[in-house]
């Protein structure tokens, strides 16, 4: 919403900057956003009239003007295609400035003489039209100075109206703003109406079908208009205002809206079939053509504005093509009605045409004061177009709009806002708003609610206006803080943040990404989703939510690596959605944790060799979680069989691990078919890990042990086994012992190589041997390493390697 | 035979005297021949055992061995300690870098939220938490927002099925809370919202925001400006001033937008503050009676306020982030320096 600092002013008097009246307006709740300033000295710039026009003896597109200012003529050269005799124009004489900064100088123009220039709207910044010189009304006076016509100096301010204040999308409620804000009081302008002899009633007749959807319906009729340009003070403000000057009547309605707020419109009654207008629903199916010349599906119980044959208008809305009001217009029926609210915002939305008139309709507009927007506009057109108002208002209002007066006292204001108001200051400050109160001796007032004002009902509403008007600053900022309850968080929000601690301290970067993703990813990986779809996507690469994290994590990946970065470990928490059958439930959302590992696990530095990430780096990592987080009852697993198998991975790469039999930790290497959905042409290595379900599963904590009292002892054995036995093997061969003293098992290094047998490799062992109560002896582990060696020795046919 | 006893002691000294000195490759040589060499100093003690007392030749065998032993070990391990310096001299070189654990960041997102939720649960908030995807009773209805209310259109909303939808913000955690808690309440709530915005510097159609909500009797505007001025200082130091302007919400009334004033310019007005000297954080305001009724609150006995703050917002303000999408791109290069 845009409003002009001097119209406001015109309104309501103060003596503010135009800094302070946006500061006023911000901190009372109608922001500007910006504020645009359209000060300009017009000198030497004046109407005139073209008083003769000749070609150019050297020029075929211009030609020499005789230009005549009500006192002296001008010869100006001209290159608009418009120009012509007896056309009022504005003349900008020998030095003028223009506002883009052009000055004016006596020039010889491909040797004719010119002294000054007949200028356009766009080129003195009044009007968007650079098409052609401006053509102003025939009866425009000669020699006017423009800067009495649009002032020297006028700001623009944008301001944002919320939805609830539909009386502030005009001058005159933003004025009454600047009213209750201490500026002067609020000026009504004067209305010099003059009616004919016609009866409007003879000429026109209003029945509403629906006034349910159409409470009222006022009109005036004027008869013999003269449609033709505005004058220059009216298409200025409108261009200012954001709006384009169409012709002399439809402009005054969009003037009047500007200042009143109600919208109006003017139809060219002569295109009416019969002299009524018959307001009803829309039916099924209807169609209509609008002003923007789209012929639309009407929904139906839309409000329909008829001449009783046809539809004219969709009601609160738009004008219908049909009946537009043009030059050749002679007699016009001009409309000032009001819809419900809800209508209008159900036939807006669904014909997605949201238009000066349907925002202030769906917001609400005011139902009581309606006539004297109609008879300010009615006056205005007369005087511009010569036209004759038809006598008397017809005014369709079946039942009369109820006022709503509410009741409030000091000590429920000072409640809720926390303050020390007295019942005098709430009163002013309503007063200040027009808000008429009354109260006896009682401490109750009852505040009498005008009809522009239909966002204020309840009392809450009214303890808004007074804690606004006093200033939401000069509201006390009370930091003390009351009682205390119990202060819970819950149980993924503290998982999420061990989390976060344990994977940054292992070196991984955390990442946030959205949630929105591209279906085609996943689609193309060939997986088993059950994704919840978006019906009304931004676009189609954010049609879905994601199914798993690691998505995002390989477009970080990928991201990151086109950025020469090599070695990148990463991490994200964050919920995963997946549909479900039902249709009244909503769809299965889980707390996951994914990373993804490329390049090195240990970075070069000037002294340490990189290697890059494998396997054993993610289960070290795995193993490391398990150890911080207590994971009982945990166990590695091949995850082989095809129904654990997860296809993002290499099949020969993927491990998990299971807790209480559930596979809750998914690791390995990505297959190569995934990554190259990604473009990514290096190995990567992810872990996914369903926080959902270990969050449940509250992490068991861990016990003192004493630590031990003695010196332990330590063997070495090097064992030379078959190449495809696994470490595991003999690990829980040795175990199942249960030996005395034996306390660890720890590999140290695996060899394969020429000093031994090709299809064997040697794993060498270190055990810890430790008495709880003595220091070994030789000999106690000596017979311990024996019974080891002998049964491994019976057990598999190995050597030991010297 | 203490003759040979003293000369191992002797050489003990001798030997672990000089090893700590020894720098250079030619000196260790030197060093492994005069001591442990064949025809080295220990080696030369046990060829003189048959000289003495056959009943003393263990003993002295013995020591000797584990001096041979011990040295070989220090000389062993010192040998390594040279090796793994590659400066000659012994200063450390304080310009080299040292060996990093390259720990790894939290996401400043994180960070922000981290932080919020301390300093509210430092002042007796709950945190709680709803679902990414709701109803449009929970986003809308309960909210005071039916769906022929223009308000709806503040925010574009995207849908998944007639009636489910993306929240837009984390106010229907205000609504699930109070239907399952009798007041007093007191909670944050941090999460996802989504809006049908196009990306651009300022808006992403994923984004955070953190819900508060505290219901209680006599609970004032007074309070609500309190909790958020506390909130402000905590956050970005005492120098931070907060505004409150009237705004509209259909869920709070009165309903006010919060700014902190700019803290790049000072206040002084500079780009990053469009030139206003304050950047608008979120909204807030008092808890509409009409929500008290949806949740089976008593508005006549209870009074609440409710504020939301946008995450994103805070981050790109604590950490000088110009564009919301830098948050998003997940640059190692900008999250490890941040």
């Amino acid at each position: 919403m845009k409003i002009s600092r001097n119209w406001l002013r015109k309104i309501v008097p103060f003596d503010w900057t135009v800094e302070e009246l946006a500061e006023k307006l911000t901190m009372s709740g109608s922001e500007v956003e910006s504020i645009e300033d359209f000060s300009h000295n017009f000198e030497n710039i004046l109407t005139a009239e073209v008083k003769n026009v000749v070609k150019h003896p050297d020029a075929d597109k211009l030609t020499v003007c005789e230009v005549y200012d009500g006192s002296q003529s001008y010869s100006v050269v001209c290159g608009a295609p418009n120009v012509a005799a007896g056309q009022k124009v504005i003349l900008a004489k020998v030095g003028a400035e223009l506002p883009g900064g052009l000055k004016i100088k006596k020039a010889k123009i491909r040797g004719v003489e010119s002294e000054g220039m007949i200028c356009s709207h766009k080129e003195l910044d009044l009007g968007e039209d650079a098409s052609g010189i401006a053509v102003l009304p025939e009866n425009t006076e000669l020699g006017t100075p423009i800067r009495e016509i649009v002032g020297e100096e006028d700001y623009i301010l944008e301001l944002e109206i919320t939805p609830n204040r539909p009386d502030c999308l005009s001058h005159r409620g933003l004025a009454r703003e600047v009213q209750a804000l201490e500026g002067g009081r609020l000026s009504s302008p004067v209305i010099n109406l003059t009616e004919s002899d016609v009866d409007a009633s003879d000429e026109v007749t209003v029945s509403i079908d629906n006034p349910g959807d159409c409470p009222r319906y006022a009109a005036r009729v004027i008869k013999n208009v003269k449609i033709g340009p505005s004058p220059l003070w009216l298409s200025t403000i409108l261009h200012r205002l954001g709006i384009r000057s169409i012709n002399n009547v439809v402009d005054i309605t969009n003037y009047v809206m500007m200042e009143y707020g109600h919208p109006l419109h003017a139809f060219d009654f002569d295109l009416f079939e019969e002299n009524k207008v018959v307001v009803r629903g829309a039916g099924k199916g209807e169609k209509f053509t609008t002003l923007d010349e789209v012929e639309r599906e009407i929904p139906e119980g839309s409000v329909f504005i008829t001449d009783g044959i046809k539809p004219v208008a969709l009601g609160g809305v738009m004008g219908g093509l049909d009946s537009e009001v043009t030059v050749n217009t002679r007699n016009i029926l001009l409309e000032s009605a009001y819809f419900n609210p809800v209508t209008i915002r159900k036939t807006a939305k669904a014909v997605k045409l949201s238009t000066e008139s349907s925002q202030r309709f769906e917001r609400g507009a005011d139902c009581e004061n309606l006539n004297i927007a109609l008879d300010r506009a009615s006056a205005l057109i007369a005087e511009l177009t010569g036209g004759d108002i038809a006598r008397g208002i017809v005014d369709c209002y079946p039942d009369k709009h109820k006022l709503v007066s509410i009741q409030i006292s000091a000590s429920e204001v000072n409640r809720l806002l926390g303050t020390e108001l007295s019942l005098s200051k709430i009163e002013s400050i309503l007063r200040l708003l027009d808000i008429n109160t009354k109260h006896g001796d009682s401490d109750i007032l009852t505040a009498e609610i005008p009809s522009f004002r239909p966002d204020l009902t309840r009392p809450a509403d009214l303890i808004e206006e007074i804690a606004r008007i006093y200033g939401f600053g000069n509201i006390n900022s009370r930091e003390q803080l009351a009682g205390s309850t119990e202060v819970t968080i819950p149980e993924s929000f503290r998982i999420a943040d061990q989390m976060r601690s344990f994977f940054t301290s292992a070196g991984f970067d955390e990442v946030v990404n959205w949630v929105l993703y591209d279906p085609k990813k996943y689609d193309k990986s060939n997986l088993q989703f059950n994704p919840v779809t978006i019906s009304n996507p931004l676009s189609e690469d954010t049609a879905i939510l994601r199914p798993r994290l690691w998505g995002s994590l390989l477009d970080n990946i990928c991201y990151n690596l086109n950025r020469n970065l090599e070695d990148i470990a990463v991490f994200e928490i964050g919920h995963v959605y997946s549909a479900v059958e039902s249709s009244d439930e909503l769809p299965e959302q889980r707390l996951s944790l994914c990373l993804a590992w490329t390049g090195n696990a240990r970075y070069p530095g000037w002294d340490v060799p990189a290697r890059p990430v494998d396997i054993y780096d993610l289960k070290g990592l795995v193993e490391d979680f398990i150890n911080e987080f207590n994971l009982r009852e945990s166990e590695f697993v091949e995850l082989t069989d095809d129904s654990q198998f997860d296809p993002v991975y290499d099949k020969e790469m993927l491990l998990g691990l299971n807790i209480n039999n559930r596979t809750v930790c998914r690791f390995g290497r990505v297959a190569g078919n995934i990554l190259s959905i990604f473009d990514i042409k290096t190995p990567v290595w992810i872990m996914e890990l369903d926080l959902e379900y270990l969050q449940a599963k509250t992490f068991a904590q861990g016990y003192y042990k004493e630590p031990p009292k003695f010196p332990p002892s330590d063997r070495d054995l090097a064992l030379v086994v078959d190449r495809g036995l696994q470490f595991g093997e003999i690990y829980n061969f040795i175990t199942d012992l249960r030996l005395p003293f034996l306390e660890d098992i720890r590999l140290f290094d695996i060899y394969t190589g020429k000093q031994i047998d090709p299809g064997k490799k040697s794993l060498a062992l270190s055990l810890r041997f430790r008495h709880p109560e003595r220091t070994l002896k030789d000999k106690d582990i000596d017979k311990v390493m024996e019974k080891i060696i002998s049964e491994l020795k019976s057990k598999y046919k190995l050597d030991l390697r010297q | 035979m203490s003759t040979l006893l003293t000369r191992l002691d002797e050489l003990r000294d001798k030997a672990f005297g000089e090893l700590k000195n020894l720098t250079s490759a030619t000196d260790l040589e030197a060093f492994r021949v005069k001591y442990l060499g064949r025809k080295g100093a220990i080696t030369g003690v046990l060829r003189e055992l048959g000289s003495i007392e056959p009943e003393q030749r263990a003993n002295v065998g013995a020591e000797a061995n584990k001096l041979k032993n011990e040295l070989t070990s220090a000389f062993e391990k010192h040998q390594e300690s040279l090796k793994s310096k590659s400066i000659p001299d012994s200063k450390v070189d304080l310009t080299l870098p040292g060996r990093s654990r390259f720990l790894g960041k939290k996401h400043p997102i994180s960070r922000t939220i981290d932080d919020i939720i301390d300093i509210f649960y430092s002042l007796g908030f709950s945190v709680a938490e709803g679902p990414d995807v709701e109803t449009e009773w929970y986003n809308f209805d309960a909210l005071n927002t039916p769906d022929d209310h223009p308000a709806r259109d503040l925010a574009d909303t995207f849908y998944i099925k007639d009636n489910i939808l993306l929240r837009t913000h984390t106010s229907p955690v205000q609504i699930r809370t109070m239907e399952n808690n009798k007041p007093p309440v007191r909670i944050i709530a941090p999460g996802r919202c989504y809006r049908k915005d196009t990306p651009d510097a300022s808006h992403a159609p994923n984004f955070f925001q953190t819900e508060g909500l505290y219901v209680d009797k006599d609970v004032t505007f007074s309070d609500l400006k309190g909790v958020i001025n506390i909130f402000a200082r905590r956050l970005f130091g005492p120098e931070i001033k907060v505004r409150f302007r009237p705004h509209f919400f259909p869920f709070t009334e009165p309903s006010a937008e919060y700014d902190f004033s700019c803290l790049i310019c000072k206040g002084d007005g500079c780009r990053a503050c469009k030139h206003t000297g304050w950047v608008e954080i979120s909204g807030a305001g008092m808890v509409d009676p009409a929500v008290f009724e949806a949740v089976g609150y008593d508005p006549e006995k209870y009074t609440g306020y409710a504020f939301g703050m946008g995450v994103d917002r805070i981050t790109m303000l604590r950490y000088g982030i110009a564009d919301i999408r830098y948050l998003y791109d997940n640059d190692l290069r900008v999250l490890r320096g941040i």
